[in-house]
């Protein structure tokens, strides 16, 4: 983040005070901003960055959400699994898909795989969270509920 | 089935995963994949691809750079004391009014969310420095509460806007236009809370019964030169945009520097405050981004349904007028609002709204602002306005109830901005309009 703010700063500073702007900074910001999405994927992932719609619990209880919760964690892991896949297909393919920026010619499967590993990362957290819930399947309190 | 109950069932099943509290991002991820899978000629490989595609492509969209550095310029801002500044300006000089406080309130968020795109950092930045102070001169809770949630909303109006970048990036609208465009609504919403304020306290003084005593002009001053740094990143920022020496990007890295060089000369680069600016840029970066991923499967799947054609057909047999359907969709938004997330109604509605209007050569500009405001409301209506809980955190000796109370007449003051805009759409597009001279 904190490169992306700084290239960006140059950029604009080498535009006005040299008159001359740096070729394929576009490019290297776009990748930056995968590699930033990547990483916040992974930390939102682990502490509880995803948003959703809070009125089962307050409608039903948790008399309710442990049932629903467990089949949205199921779901989730089946989807961020497929993600995960998804993405590590297209990684597979890079320079002969035209898998690369238009300026500089910047590759996109390391990128690609930055993105599956970060959607990795979220999968083994809802696996977690499921063990987590099934443990506490008949407890007062899932730990991960307000998640 | 046909391609359209396929479509209906997919929004029907959406609505039943969100009511199950499934992440806003994995609901429509699901729908939108399965959805693709039964519709497309391709089925399976069309599916997959659009889910790794998609994913992809978001996450290397230039102009959404903008979200990170939006989000990091209005966290440094947070930590270098610049909220506090602007809140004890607008304390010097409004503080002496009836209501004055929460008038301050009002007009600190404002200003703070010309540096901040989210609501909800609007609404805790200014809380924590203005409830304690609301308290201390004995304000009613549901009025100094309810002005905090309802100042808070003013982060998705005013630029920067993460409300604004999203639905930018849905309609492939400018979002330098887009940003000039809530500037002037932005003002007046501000003033028209102010106005209810004033209205609430006349009618009922006990509600704010003593006011802080008028300062002396040499003191007024001195805070407005406390609060020039904020007062000059925001001149810069949204100014260059507007005379067009930078693009939005390039003015939230701007306006992230110049904060990170505020936190500099003031000492507060401590290693814990950085790490928790990080943070939550970080784990808002990712809230926003995962529903966006969801958006953009779930959005093809809209299309391929065939459900916007079918809709925009059907307006048509009625021939209602431009303004008939467009106040009849800000009415459903309204109604979404009290039970659906934000963002959620803009990815969910837009697809399906954006067709329709451009039919009726509605400007997609004047659109988006009006919706925005819409989105604003679902903030703090009952029973799910998110800014209500983020309040409810900060005062937790409040009951929901009262902070619920207390938010009805900033609700009524969206309406008349929504009314006033929809009667002089100049408010909001004589800005963009004018943009690089």
């Amino acid at each position: 983040m904190v490169f992306l703010v700084g290239l960006t700063v140059v950029a604009v500073f080498w535009r006005y005070l040299l008159n001359d702007p740096i070729f394929g900074i576009t490019d290297i910001s776009r990748m930056s901003l995968a590699v930033i999405v990547a990483g916040s994927l992974a930390y939102g992932a682990r502490h509880g960055g995803f948003v959703h719609v809070d009125i089962l619990m307050a409608v039903a209880g948790r008399k309710w959400t442990r049932f629903t919760d467990l089949f949205v964690r199921v779901a989730g892991i089946v989807i961020v699994g497929v993600a995960t896949w998804a993405l590590r297909e297209e990684a597979r393919c890079g320079f002969e898909c035209g898998e690369f920026t238009d300026n500089l010619e910047i590759l996109h499967p390391p990128f690609y795989w930055l993105l599956a590993i970060a959607m990795g990362v979220y999968c083994l957290m809802l696996i977690c969270e499921l063990v987590i819930g099934v443990a506490h399947f008949g407890a007062a309190e899932d730990p991960n509920e307000h998640e | 089935m046909s391609d359209l109950g396929i479509g209906l069932t997919g929004f029907l099943s959406l609505f039943l995963l969100l009511a199950i509290r499934m992440p806003v991002g994995t609901a429509m991820l699901i729908v939108g994949s399965v959805g693709i899978w039964i519709i497309h000629p391709r089925g399976e490989s069309a599916s997959i691809a659009t889910l790794g595609g998609e994913i992809f492509s978001i996450s290397t969209v230039y102009s959404l750079t903008i979200l990170p550095l939006f989000i990091l310029m209005g966290n440094l801002a947070g930590i270098s004391g610049m909220s506090r500044d602007l809140y004890d300006a607008a304390h010097a000089w409004f503080g002496h009014y009836r209501g004055g406080l929460a008038s301050s309130t009002i007009v600190g968020c404002a200003g703070f969310s010309a540096l901040s795109g989210s609501s909800l950092a609007s609404a805790v930045t200014m809380g924590r420095v203005a409830l304690p102070e609301m308290k201390r001169y004995n304000y009613d809770d549901a009025l100094a509460t309810g002005s905090i949630a309802a100042g808070g909303t003013l982060g998705i109006l005013i630029p920067p806007s993460a409300g604004f970048v999203i639905y930018a990036i849905l309609t492939e609208e400018s979002i330098g236009r887009l940003f000039m465009a809530g500037v002037l609504p932005g003002i007046m919403l501000t003033s028209l809370f102010i106005l209810a304020i004033w209205i609430k306290v006349k009618i009922n003084p006990d509600l704010a019964p003593s006011s802080v005593a008028v300062l002396p002009i040499t003191e007024r001053l001195a805070s407005l030169r406390q609060a020039s740094w904020i007062i000059g990143i925001i001149l810069i920022t949204i100014g260059g945009i507007y005379g067009g020496a930078f693009d939005a990007v390039e003015a939230a890295a701007i306006g992230a520097f110049l904060s990170f060089l505020v936190c500099i000369i003031r000492r507060k680069t401590q290693w814990s405050a950085l790490k928790e600016t990080i943070a939550h840029t970080l784990r808002s970066t990712a809230t926003t981004f995962y529903i966006l991923m969801g958006a953009f499967v779930f959005t093809p799947f809209v299309a391929l349904s065939g459900i916007p054609t079918a809709l925009t057909d059907w307006l048509g047999t009625l021939n209602a007028a431009p303004y008939t359907v467009l106040i009849i969709c800000l009415v459903f938004f309204i109604i979404l609002g009290t039970f659906l997330e934000g963002f959620a109604i803009l990815i969910l509605a837009l697809p399906l709204v954006q067709p329709i209007m451009e039919g009726y050569g509605i400007d997609m500009i004047w659109f988006g602002v009006m919706m925005v405001i819409v989105l604003e409301m679902g903030l703090i209506s009952p029973p799910v306005g998110i800014n209500v809980f983020v309040v409810k955190g900060i005062a937790p000796d409040v009951p929901m109830n009262t902070i619920f109370r207390g938010i009805w007449p900033f609700w009524f003051a969206m309406m008349a901005a929504i009314a006033i805009l929809l009667n002089f759409p100049e408010i909001a597009l004589f800005l963009p309009n004018t943009m690089f001279n």
